[in-house]
């Protein structure tokens, strides 16, 4: 049912397909130029916890939004704990990664990678394990987007992103050890939880089991995901696409892989080799390098001089420069305030169930992501506030620095980079 | 597997999970209901707040979302009118520019001219046409997410549309076709 077309005295002549029609172009129009970053639910929890101890909240608007990777990630509920990272892209083939401990010894020719996100996300709540597996921790997954090179030459060039018709997804879920247990249970039940998600809350698709393939040595069961053409996002989305999850039995994690082809889908899971968590550096020495970085690349004082503390300082420096011209108050302001949460009640905690909230996560030898928290200047210019972020950190040469992307993202309130890849 | 017909779960888990899917519509949903992009965001982070202390008790959270989104916006626009603050710098370049291709830039403008145009109307008729011609709603819908009359909603609707209308001017002339289009293939 539309309304009625109305009068056009002083409107001009009637257009074709009517003003209606055109006012709908423009609103799909308009709304394919607002750009992610969108909100985060864990972002919302985490204000609404800060509010219920009284933090200052105004900044929390920001700092939401500032959770959440820059450029176009997949909207995956980003938390407090591990704002997406775009890593650095490599805009050659790739044919073998290494992710979170995972090798995927195969992957679609010519694709190079695009988008790198972890997400942490808390146990689920009511779910009983099977007898003789051990109850959840937290999980932490992360995910990394493949296409075409071409695709991603033209996204960093401040292009379209790549399509979801050619693009691919891997991500690798690790759960963590069950409070008091130090056990770490089986990942197939999160690979359970991932397809409950997909049928119960997707407004985009409908999905469907196809076939649980027999292949040695692991589980995997296709889905297929129709997307629906009456959905939120309905266009967006290629009409049919796939998920595959792969469970290795006895391997201390579980593998997604999503992308429009189910037979590359087999060919990657078939190909994937499940390691250890990759366990990072150890020592007393571990933290000392990680704050030196955390602590320079939000030295407000410093001015553009932290941007030696970021992996990519060119790509930061015009948005540095820019926002030290217009609102130098605020980014002299910046502060690095320390470590982890803030409260120590926090449910969700990154690294193993009897170590403090500072706890790096080790992504690979020379990757982690740490909570910090660090002061800013509020929009109004009077007040200080203290929020909490997830940045990632990268060995570059020899010394730890902060990776520009998740700089970018956790100071959203004062700079505003562009795609950093 | 899930039983298909078990209610979803209202916990904090499925809470992030309903952002993660639908974050991006409600942002964009937002930022039509205020016009600007930054104002949209501080609207959708109050309301998710508001949303998530009564999450349990949600039964559909489209349409409270939506309901939500659109009276808070209207609320916000008319506290700022008594109080006369600008909340928003409009001139502020940056707001809804980033810097990008000469494709973006055309996007940029598209987006400019119909915001600019949709913060000339009454809240709302502002809400009443964002509902109806981004979120696809019948006229009926539309006034039982705002609660008052479809023909409240009639007027709103044929009031925005016309002053829309004269904002925006006439659409850009349609270039014709630089070969024939194969049949059933035409735009």
């Amino acid at each position: 049912m539309r309304a009625p077309e109305p009068a056009s005295q002083d409107a001009g002549p009637p257009e074709p397909g009517g003003f209606e029609h055109r006012l709908r172009v423009e609103f799909d129009a308009a709304a394919a130029g607002i750009l992610p970053p969108a909100p985060t639910g864990a972002a919302v929890i985490t204000r609404r916890r800060h509010q219920r101890r009284a933090v200052t909240a105004a900044i929390a608007v920001a700092a939401a939004v500032a959770l959440v990777t820059g450029g176009v990630t997949v909207l995956t509920g980003a938390t407090r704990h591990a704002a997406p990272a775009v890593v650095p892209a490599h805009t050659r083939p790739e044919t073998r990664i290494d992710l979170y401990g995972v090798t995927f010894g195969w992957l679609p020719p010519g694709v190079a990678r695009y988008d790198d996100t972890v997400t942490v996300l808390p146990p689920t709540e009511g779910v009983v394990p099977p007898a003789g597996t051990n109850p959840p921790g937290p999980t932490v997954q992360q995910e990394l987007a493949l296409a075409p090179v071409a695709e991603v030459d033209q996204q960093l060039a401040g292009a379209d992103p790549p399509s979801p018709a050619t693009a691919y997804t891997v991500a690798v879920l690790r759960v963590q050890p069950g409070p008091g247990t130090g056990l770490t249970p089986d990942p197939g039940i999160e690979l359970s939880r991932q397809w409950d998600r997909h049928q119960l809350l997707s407004r985009d698709w409908s999905a469907t089991e196809v076939y649980s393939p027999g292949v040695p040595a692991r589980s995997m069961t296709l889905i297929r995901r129709e997307a629906r053409r009456s959905g939120p996002t309905a266009g967006d989305s290629p009409p049919v696409s796939y998920a595959l999850y792969v469970h290795v039995p006895e391997a201390s994690a579980g593998v997604i892989i999503t992308g429009p082809d189910p037979d590359t889908l087999g060919r990657i899971g078939a190909a994937v080799t499940v390691g250890p968590k990759p366990a990072g550096p150890s020592g007393p020495f571990v933290l000392p390098p990680l704050l030196q970085a955390a602590g320079a690349a939000f030295d407000g004082p410093a001015g553009a001089g932290m941007l030696g503390a970021l992996t990519a300082p060119d790509q930061a420096r015009p948005a540095l420069t820019e926002a030290l011209s217009r609102q130098g108050t605020r980014v002299h302001a910046i502060r690095f305030v320390g470590l982890g949460e803030a409260d120590s009640d926090s449910a969700i905690r990154i690294g193993e169930p009897d170590s403090d909230n500072r706890a790096p996560l080790f992504l690979s030898a020379t990757q982690a992501e740490v909570t910090v928290r660090i002061e800013l200047l509020a929009a109004d210019g009077q007040r200080r506030v203290t929020t909490t972020v997830g940045i990632r950190l990268a060995v570059t040469g020899d010394r730890w620095k902060v990776t520009t992307a998740s700089y970018c993202a956790a100071l959203t309130s004062v700079l505003r980079c562009p795609t950093v890849p | 597997m899930p039983d298909g017909g078990a209610p979803a779960r209202r916990d904090d888990r499925s809470f992030e999970d309903y952002v993660a899917d639908r974050g991006m519509t409600l942002l964009r949903t937002a930022v039509f209901l205020t016009g600007d992009r930054q104002a949209g965001e501080d609207l959708l982070q109050d309301v998710l707040l508001r949303t998530y202390r009564r999450w349990r008790h949600v039964d559909d959270p489209d349409s409270y979302l939506r309901r939500s989104l659109a009276n808070a916006a209207v609320s916000r626009a008319r506290r700022r009118l008594r109080t006369r603050e600008s909340l928003v710098d409009w001139d502020d370049p940056g707001v809804d520019e980033p810097a990008g291709t000469a494709d973006e830039a055309g996007q940029a403008t598209d987006r400019r001219d119909l915001l600019d145009a949709l913060r000339q109307l009454t809240p709302r008729q502002r809400a009443v046409i964002v509902l109806r011609y981004f979120g696809d709603l019948s006229e009926a819908q539309v006034a039982a997410e705002l609660g008052c009359a479809t023909s409240s909603v009639k007027t709103h609707t044929a009031r925005g549309l016309l002053r829309l209308r004269a904002l925006m001017g006439p659409a850009a002339p349609t270039l014709p076709p630089l070969s024939p289009s194969p049949k059933g293939a035409t735009a």
